[in-house]
């Protein structure tokens, strides 16, 4: 083997996993041999922290993010709610009136709903009062009976002078 | 007579349970750390591994190989870890260590700065390697476990344990060879 080996191949070396014609070239030609010397430093040097060594401390991620994280992303957060509800966001659609489709269902508040709905039988009808003119009023008023309300309130009138006469009468 | 027997039993059960925890507590440690990169979490998962193993202490469950037994243990136990905190895990990648707690026994600050320097490239091409090439490469490399050894300890075949070794030590070797 006259070229030299690929750094897969060193690898392979380190391992013990390397045929004995790499081998020997690595131990014969120099360029590799400073390869293979170095890649294994490195990697002595790695295994030999992490069979010995321990992982350094890692700054505390709680105040970090606590401090500006939280409150940037809640702002970020607040100001996309507030430009979508009032830029962004599509207007309320109409509401939609469903209709009865089912025929069977049609047919039953057609024939039993809305004639219970609508039925006046058995009620007594009393007649809508006819509306009372502004005289009637007057005429009571004047008459000392109900209402006051319209009289004037710097002339004593009968219904305010004595309004509980019949309490006293004999 | 049986009652002192029995005390005595227990008092070697005891002992023996002890002398256990101490002979592989440093061990377990150790490959706690190289499999979480990081120290606090590493301690944590150790004494969960060793409570798990005076329980089974306690059961007189016939275990064949202690060592074999706790780094099992030792490796689900941080498999767990990592998925009971994935988005800590992930928030922890994008974080850089403090390498002012190391102890040093060289002299000038920059000899001091500098090997600090490489300690935290070591620690963090061990945290960019894929779980299951860490796990492999702490089991080969740290532990000294054979390559079937290791394949049955994480249920892998011993190619698959060649291959994920493979790719750990050039991932090492190519980030701490380019310093």
């Amino acid at each position: 083997m006259k070229s030299c080996v690929s750094d897969d191949t060193l690898l392979l070396c380190y391992l013990d996993e390397a045929p004995a014609s790499v081998r020997s070239h690595v131990a014969t030609c120099a360029s590799c041999a400073s390869r293979y010397q170095q890649l294994n430093q490195t990697l002595a040097h790695a295994e030999q922290e992490l069979q010995t060594g321990c992982p350094p401390h890692r700054p505390s991620q709680r105040t970090s993010f606590s401090h500006w994280w939280f409150p940037a992303a809640a702002a970020i957060a607040a100001v996309v709610v507030i430009f979508w509800s009032v830029a962004v966001r599509p207007p309320p659609e109409p509401l939609v009136h469903t209709g009865v489709h089912d025929p069977e269902v049609r047919r039953f508040l057609a024939r039993e709903v809305s004639p219970a709905l609508s039925v006046t039988n058995g009620l007594s009808v009393t007649p809508i009062p006819a509306p009372v003119s502004s005289a009637g009023y007057v005429y009571a008023a004047l008459a000392g009976g109900w209402p006051c309300e319209q009289t004037n309130s710097l002339v004593p009138l009968q219904c305010e002078v004595a309004p509980f006469f019949f309490f006293f009468a004999d | 007579m049986q009652r002192g027997e029995a005390l005595r039993h227990m008092v070697d059960e005891r002992s023996s349970c002890e002398a256990l925890c101490r002979q592989h507590y440093g061990r377990v440690l150790q490959l706690c750390r190289a499999l979480l990169v990081d120290r606090d979490e590493a301690e944590e998962v150790a004494q969960e591994v060793f409570l798990k193993m005076v329980r089974e202490y306690q059961r007189q469950n016939p275990i064949h190989s202690w060592e074999a037994w706790l780094t099992r243990v030792t490796v689900n136990a941080c498999r767990d870890r990592r998925r009971s905190g994935w988005w800590k895990w992930w928030r922890e990648l994008h974080s850089e260590f403090y390498e002012t707690d190391w102890p040093s026994s060289v002299a000038t600050a920059e000899e001091h700065a500098l090997r600090g320097e490489t300690r935290e490239q070591i620690w963090r091409c061990i945290c960019a390697l894929s779980a299951r090439q860490r796990e492999v490469f702490a089991l080969r490399r740290i532990e000294g476990w054979s390559n079937e050894e290791t394949a049955e300890l994480l249920g892998l075949s011993a190619g698959s344990v060649k291959r994920h070794l493979f790719h750990a030590l050039r991932h090492l070797a190519k980030a701490l060879g380019e310093r």
